[in-house]
């Protein structure tokens, strides 16, 4: 393939990555980074024990998946024949589709009638 | 309207810029939205037959950049908000809001490789003579362009409800 096709395909295989990846730890307990704002510390782990925040943790497995993905599929596809008809291009398109739109909707679907505990109000919050 | 008078909590990363961070996130999200809108239309007209692949260019350009810098910014001024706002007022006053934050901010990194995507794929592509490329390169354009928009959109109504 051409560097164009080659960058088209990896281009396409990263963000397919990066959605996939991105929602896995949404339905499948995966370890990442956790940041406790409250005791300015970060942890590796499943579950936080206090008020925490993954949503760094699961960007930053979504980038590096994407990367790598973005990488390994453009030197593949630099060794491969070129795509033959434009139907090769379209099935790149409509995978990226199918997973934009799953990670979509999970997140959408799981947030949307989320009940949220609140954090309770610290000594000193006066209410005006 | 609720006021917060800090007590004895802890100072959160960044909170003394907080106000700081999200003014500019909104502004970062005002060339955003309107760039990338620009974009679509750019791309829309790729698939009728009229080549503005110099503007295109450009535009991907600068809604690589924009997405990047209000990305960067509202990453910044998280923390404040997840506590601040989220955990103390949100959550017990508007959960419709807080629920509406977490899809958003899930969008944003979802429609990050799009961005990126659009951008490499403007510096290689020729829509006219890549024909079999610009249905892919539209769907980065026109996904990433919406996701912008919920963000705009839902960035307003949850400042709205509560801001840091």
């Amino acid at each position: 393939m051409d560097r164009k096709q080659a960058l088209y395909v990896a281009t396409f295989a990263g963000v397919i990555a990066s959605c996939l990846v991105y929602v896995l730890p949404a339905f499948s307990p995966t370890r990442v980074f956790w940041y406790y704002p409250l005791e300015h510390r970060w942890a590796f782990e499943l579950k936080p024990s206090a008020l925490a925040m993954d949503w760094y943790g699961r960007t930053l497995l979504a980038v590096v998946a994407s990367f790598f993905s973005f990488a390994f599929t453009f030197v593949i596809s630099r060794r491969l024949k070129p795509l033959a008809s434009s139907r090769g291009f379209h099935l790149w398109v409509g995978w990226a589709a199918s997973a934009l739109l799953i990670a979509l909707s999970l997140y959408a679907y799981q947030l949307l009638n989320r009940n949220p505990v609140p954090e309770p109000l610290p000594a000193g919050y006066v209410p005006k | 309207m609720v006021f917060w008078e800090f007590g004895t909590t802890s100072q959160i990363f960044f909170e003394q810029y907080a106000k700081l961070l999200v003014l500019l996130h909104a502004a970062s999200a005002i060339v955003l939205v309107g760039s990338s809108t620009h974009h679509s239309l750019v791309a829309l007209g790729y698939l009728r037959g009229r080549y503005k692949v110099r503007l295109g260019r450009i535009y991907a350009a600068v809604v690589a950049v924009a997405y990047g810098t209000t990305f960067l910014l509202g990453s910044l001024a998280y923390p404040t908000y997840r506590y601040r706002v989220r955990g103390l007022y949100l959550d017990r006053h508007a959960v419709w809001a807080s629920n509406l934050f977490d899809i958003k901010e899930n969008f944003a990194t979802i429609g990050l490789p799009l961005a990126i995507g659009a951008f490499c794929l403007s510096r290689v592509m020729d829509p006219k003579e890549d024909r079999p490329m610009l249905p892919g390169y539209c769907l980065l354009v026109f996904a990433m362009t919406a996701i912008v928009w919920f963000n705009v959109i839902a960035g307003l109504l949850i400042t709205l409800a509560k801001g840091v």
